[in-house]
């Protein structure tokens, strides 16, 4: 159509997406040790996160057999409040960037 | 310790007075100081942020859920049940912990905090498994006795839960 200008297809930059950098991508892992008891680490999980038994032992079971489980990817704030939640019981859970 | 009666917002725990003092003495004495709870483990910048926060907010909240035990073991009203024992039932004298959702957390949290502080305190030992060969003049003998005695309260309690 004469007359009618064709607008170039904006470029996203990801990078400076505001909701990426209000919500950075962090994950809350859970390590393994000795001393928590496996029937405790399940209850833990099932509080924490209100997961089923089932889905509780699994993350419980790849902690012990892996060494590590990662239980939640989210952002910078609620992944914090996941460790200090797990760390109240104890448990052995860190917040790190997600790759 | 066992369950005595469940009501909608708690379940009654009867405990021996063996049991009730043993609680009361784990919540009582000093804590050991626990290893500084890391918040990341990959990455200084975070560690550096959050760390007072983290360090600050267990320990008040360490302290809050000993002093609740204390205050409910306090409160606990004595009782007498009846036991069934393979020569026939028999009258035990004990008391009567009631213990809310919440108050069982607390209860768990304080039980595994005593566990871990203990563990610490005798080098991380894995398995965590009292040595055969424990000399009873050994200095770790308190440290052994919490662990295990918080770990036998702790699976009863955790046992319970799995039959609700």
């Amino acid at each position: 159509m004469p007359g009618t200008i064709e607008l170039p297809t904006p470029e996203v930059d990801v990078g400076s997406d505001p909701q990426k950098l209000r919500e950075p991508d962090y994950a809350v892992i859970v390590w393994d040790d000795p001393v928590n008891l496996m029937p405790y680490v399940t209850h833990v999980f099932q509080q924490v996160f209100g997961w089923s038994r089932e889905k509780a032992q699994r993350h419980m079971l790849e902690v012990h057999e892996q060494g590590r489980s990662v239980v939640v990817r989210d952002s910078f704030e609620k992944a914090e409040y996941y460790v200090h939640a797990l760390q109240k019981y104890s448990l052995t859970a860190t917040l790190e960037p997600a790759s | 310790m066992r369950v005595h009666e469940r009501d909608d917002e708690a379940t009654s725990w009867f405990l021996s007075s063996r049991e009730r003092n043993l609680l009361l003495t784990l919540f009582s004495r000093p804590t050991e100081p626990r290893e500084r709870a890391r918040l990341s483990r990959t990455s200084e910048a975070l560690e550096q942020q959050c760390q007072s926060d983290l360090s600050g907010e267990l320990e008040k909240h360490r302290a809050e859920a000993r002093s609740r035990l204390v205050m409910l073991l306090g409160v606990a009203v004595s009782a007498q049940t009846t036991i069934q024992t393979p020569t026939g039932p028999r009258e035990d004298s004990g008391w009567i912990l009631r213990l809310t959702p919440e108050d069982r957390e607390f209860l768990l949290q304080a039980l595994n905090e005593l566990r871990l502080g203990a563990w610490e305190q005798l080098g991380r030992p894995d398995p965590p498994e009292v040595p055969d060969d424990l000399p009873p003049t050994s200095p770790d003998i308190l440290h052994w006795w919490s662990l295990e005695i918080s770990s036998r309260f702790q699976s009863r309690l955790l046992s319970e839960e799995s039959i609700e």
